[in-house]
């Protein structure tokens, strides 16, 4: 089976066809075939109607106001992630799952950053910051690889730049794990003079989080608290004025 | 409400509990709602639905609880009472003479509302203070320095409730 749908929770997985097969739907052209008798078999679609707990994400798919991207991996290199179209109205999330579906989850717009806050596990850290570093980006590849030994050694050229108790602790945190890289990266049609999207890179360990921005081709990393990170999730789709609506 | 600040907020003093806060005179302030909510402040209506507001509670706390004891118990109730209760932030932190605890948390009003809160709390008294400033969520980062300058200024005078 390549869609698995419940009807009474609403919960969707499916393939990449058959989500090209409802967006085709929701457009009003044709589906490919081979995703339609997919979507149809598990009941997502009845006659050419989506199932109502199903079609907030769709429709938002179809025609979003911006589109998201979500990468997470950690220590042991598990990748999870997905792409985020958010519409006027709803959002759909079409998350991996880390085999060959995709679980296709819809919200209200405005429920964009708790659920990227559920999706990272946003909560409660440890306060105490970092002191804020610069590196080159290819030393960032290396603090973040999944063997350890690598890690150790970028850790180490870390700390003969920045020696001081808690970013020591921090980094060597990121050397044992557990951590979690995430970035998110949104996307919309720029108004005119506007940038046309936004990211958030946060590397987060059971020592405390950092952000990580790029800077005249170095990466500045800065301590950041759960907080700040939620605001930042709050102000990161754009506002009317800085989008060209459809 | 009295003495008006740079930041245009106006300081307030609740006389039943004794403590003081500044808030936007602006708002709407309603006192002594039932026997935990002190003071609500509330946004005025625009009409675009949820109001920010500012609220402050007081209650009982258990003989003996300490502040991480009492907030343990509230986040359990929390989960309980709030829709779709996420626990963000927490930090613990002296302001004023006292220990106060910060959360931020997220949780959904009547089904499609989601709301931003923050709370800070403190003990005084055998009495347990909270301080709450919610806002819709996508008004958070307008709302936060507000709520912010709010909770600066938030002092507990009293030694418990009269």
């Amino acid at each position: 089976m390549s869609v698995l749908f419940d009807r009474e929770s609403g919960r969707l997985r499916l393939d990449r066809a058959s989500f090209d097969a409802l967006l085709a739907i929701a457009a009003g052209v044709d589906p490919p075939q081979e995703g339609f008798e997919r979507v149809v078999a598990a009941s997502v679609v009845e006659g050419s109607t989506i199932h109502p707990a199903v079609a907030p994400a769709v429709v938002a798919a179809e025609a979003p106001v911006a589109r998201a991207r979500l990468t997470m991996f950690n220590e042991v290199g598990r990748d999870v992630g997905g792409s985020i179209w958010v519409g006027t109205h709803s959002a759909g999330y079409l998350m991996s799952s880390g085999d060959d579906l995709y679980e296709l989850i819809a919200t209200g717009s405005a429920f964009f950053p708790a659920s990227i806050a559920r999706i990272v596990a946003l909560g409660p850290r440890s306060h105490s910051a970092i002191t804020p570093w610069r590196m080159p980006v290819d030393l960032l590849d290396r603090l973040v690889d999944t063997t350890e030994s690598k890690r150790r050694l970028a850790a180490d050229e870390i700390t003969s730049i920045v020696d001081e108790p808690v970013t020591r602790g921090f980094v060597q945190g990121v050397v044992e794990g557990p951590w979690w890289y995430w970035s998110l990266q949104v996307e919309w049609p720029a108004a005119p003079g506007g940038d046309g999207g936004r990211s958030l890179h946060v590397l987060d360990t059971r020592q405390g989080m950092a952000i990580l921005s790029l800077s005249d081709d170095m990466i500045a990393v800065d301590p950041i608290g759960p907080t700040d990170v939620f605001r930042l999730l709050t102000m990161i789709l754009p506002r009317d004025d800085e989008v060209v609506f459809a | 409400m009295s003495q008006e600040r740079t930041d245009g907020l106006v300081w307030y003093r609740h006389h039943r509990t004794g403590f003081t806060l500044p808030l936007p005179p602006w708002w709407e302030l309603r006192e002594d709602v039932d026997q935990k909510v002190a003071m609500i402040a509330v946004e005025p209506d625009a009409g675009t639905g949820f109001r920010a507001n500012v609220v402050v509670t007081v209650d009982e706390v258990p003989e003996g609880a300490s502040l991480s004891d009492w907030q343990e118990l509230n986040d359990r109730v929390s989960v309980e009472v709030m829709t779709d209760y996420l626990l963000i932030d927490e930090e613990t932190f002296r302001h004023a003479g006292r220990t106060f605890q910060r959360r931020l948390a997220h949780h959904t009003v009547d089904e499609t509302i989601p709301v931003t809160i923050q709370q800070w709390s403190t003990l005084a008294g055998g009495s347990g203070y909270t301080l709450t400033g919610s806002a819709t969520t996508l008004t958070f980062s307008q709302t936060a320095g507000m709520f912010a300058a709010v909770a600066a200024g938030f002092t507990v005078e009293s030694e418990g409730l009269a």
